[in-house]
């Protein structure tokens, strides 16, 4: 499994660079291997299905029509395009000034059944992936996971969460980048 | 390097600010150390966004987002040569929507205020059953299936509106106004809400219906200042709607003017602002729908394509519409727009041009409707085997305090 993310990240990048020519067939290749994750991650912050169609397809089409606001320095690419499609979401989130407390990092963590349809060796790693998610995520202080899901999911600013936890925010900070910092180091190197 | 790592994490999460991130960003480019950490951090945050429960997604996306690969980043279309040439008069004050507006009372004795009610009602009912939460988004069609058809009973048929009681209507601005919400986006919705009635729909209808429902809606409000008066005023705030919004609602969308249906593309679209109320909106909406049934019943295969460009009139931005036609349906298409207006004596096309004409006029402040065709801020012209339809608009001149809109707003 493990060398199945490594190829990935080498992958990756050579779609982009297809990409970066023009080659419609990497856009479909990115959406087949990212497609269903990226719009899970909006799903999950925005609940609401055409809201998240729209972020994921406004996602694409930037990298599409602007492929070099991506640079391999930046990192992978799919790890660039979460972070995008999660402030879009965010910035969407915001707009509407909803504050609906539903969503949870604990619940998000459940395991899907297999779609009967998705490639089968793929599908298995991504589980097997998400499984060791899970547990590094289950590993992390209860508090520093509500700030991190405050932050990540629903967009709050720091003085934001100071003020809903009754935290200072040098705290905030510092609960952020350590959940960070140990969910990184908490999993196997292929995944970090 | 805590402190830097969590500018970083600030930085990847939205929360510096335009001077700091764009201090960062130099720092990403042009050092290494700090451009690894940052990929760290990156690969760290999608870590977090990895571990949400994955949802179904709808099979539609996929072949939308592979539509762009079609879209050329530059302006497709080939032009008349005496659009290149327009510089439309600028009114001093903007036009921001909201002139064609009338009260219901307005109507007079006719029945067509029930009409309007009822409609209304209707509306209200299917947002409801074709929201982003709905069971129909989610690809459950059975609720929306059991109200499709009540709903889609306000649907007049074609060629039915004209000899219904409009021409004795008073108040022509009341004609206008009751045929805005007759005419644009409804004929679509009716054929959307009868293939689900017949069980022949998918979550992509449903989402269809959507922007169809949240369409209808705001034209009407926008045609009928009494029909729902406190949406109305959020209507009216100043809120900047961009190109996007255009152009995420047609991408990739099938369109049917009544039973004529076909398959939208998007061309060109730039990038800015178009509107800046939703008044305003509602009115460039109800045009662009306007000139999409028009060209979808006389196109070959019922579809077209639409282009936004705000580049090649000087402060307007210009919508074209085009579609290969039959040399016989574009002359038929160009008598429309320049047959002389007689609310006696007009069919459902003619109404179709009239009201673009109107809200064109209305824009540019012009002496009469007319004046928008024979100007040719609205236009209709043959190259090769396509007939383009286009019609200019004043360009926000600059941003300013109000909000953007969004998808999801009903006041979007």
């Amino acid at each position: 499994m493990w060398y199945v993310s490594r190829s990935l990240k080498v992958k990756e990048q050579k779609v982009w660079e297809r990409i970066t020519a023009g080659d419609g067939t990497a856009l479909a290749e990115l959406y087949d291997s990212i497609g269903t994750r990226l719009f899970s991650l909006s799903f999950q912050i925005l609940h609401d299905r055409w809201d998240a169609e729209e972020v994921v397809q406004d996602a694409f089409a930037a990298l599409w029509k602007n492929p070099h606001s991506y640079s391999p320095q930046k990192g992978k690419l799919s790890s660039w395009l979460m972070v995008l499609v999660r402030n879009r979401s965010i910035d969407r989130y915001r707009s509407r000034k909803r504050r609906k407390d539903t969503t949870s990092i604990e619940v998000s963590l459940e395991v899907q059944p297999q779609d009967e349809n998705e490639d089968v060796v793929s599908s298995a790693s991504q589980n097997d992936e998400k499984k060791l998610l899970g547990a590094a995520i289950q590993k992390l202080p209860k508090k520093q996971l509500r700030v991190l899901e405050l932050s990540y999911f629903k967009g709050m600013t720091h003085p934001e969460i100071a003020e809903e936890l009754g935290l200072s925010l040098g705290t905030v900070k510092s609960r952020i980048r350590l959940g960070v910092e140990k969910l990184r180091n908490s999993l196997p190197g292929s995944l970090r | 390097m805590p402190d830097l790592e969590q500018i970083l994490i600030d930085y990847s999460l939205g929360l510096l600010s335009q001077e700091d991130s764009e201090q960062i960003e130099s720092l990403i480019n042009k050092d290494k150390k700090v451009s690894d950490l940052f990929a760290g951090v990156q690969d760290s945050l999608s870590l977090i966004g990895d571990s949400v429960e994955l949802a179904k997604v709808n099979e539609d996306l996929k072949t939308r987002v592979l539509e762009i690969c079609a879209v050329p980043n530059q302006e497709a279309m080939e032009l008349p040569a005496e659009l290149l040439t327009m510089a439309p008069p600028l009114p001093n004050n903007r036009y921001t929507g909201g002139g064609g507006s009338v009260d219901l009372g307005d109507l007079g004795k006719s029945d067509l205020k029930d009409k309007i009610n009822r409609l209304y009602e209707g509306m209200l009912e299917l947002r409801d059953l074709v929201s982003g939460t709905s069971a129909a988004a989610e690809g459950d069609l059975s609720e929306l299936c059991k109200s499709a058809n009540s709903i889609a009973l306000n649907v007049p048929a074609h060629n039915s509106i004209c000899s219904n009681g409009v021409s004795a209507v008073p108040h022509e601005e009341a004609i206008q106004s009751f045929l805005r919400t007759q005419l644009t986006s409804l004929p679509s919705m009716g054929y959307f809400l009868n293939k689900i009635h017949g069980e022949r729909g998918s979550a992509g209808d449903a989402r269809r219906l959507f922007y169809l429902c949240r369409d209808q809606m705001k034209i009407m409000r926008a045609s009928f200042g009494d029909l729902d008066a406190p949406l109305l005023a959020e209507d009216e705030k100043m809120r900047l709607h961009g190109a996007g919004l255009l152009r995420t609602k047609w991408w990739g969308a099938e369109h049917s003017y009544y039973s004529r249906a076909g398959k939208v593309k998007c061309g060109y679209f730039f990038e800015g602002p178009v509107t800046e109320r939703c008044v305003e909106f509602a009115e460039y909406d109800s045009n662009l729908y306007c000139l999409a049934n028009l060209l979808g019943s006389k196109s070959e295969n019922g579809g077209f394509q639409i282009e936004l460009n705000n580049t090649k009139i000087p402060d307007c931005v210009l919508a074209t519409l085009s579609a290969t036609t039959s040399s016989e349906n574009h002359s038929v298409l160009k008598d429309t727009f320049a047959q002389k207006y007689n609310h006696e004596r007009l069919d459902e096309d003619h109404y179709l041009a009239h009201l673009v004409k109107s809200s064109i006029s209305r824009a540019f402040q012009l002496s009469a409707p007319s004046e928008a065709f024979s100007r040719k801020f609205l236009g209709c012209e043959r190259t090769e085997n396509q007939t383009i339809l286009w019609f200019v608009w004043p360009a926000v001149r600059e941003s300013h305090g109000g909000g953007e809109a969004t998808t999801s707003s009903p006041r979007q």
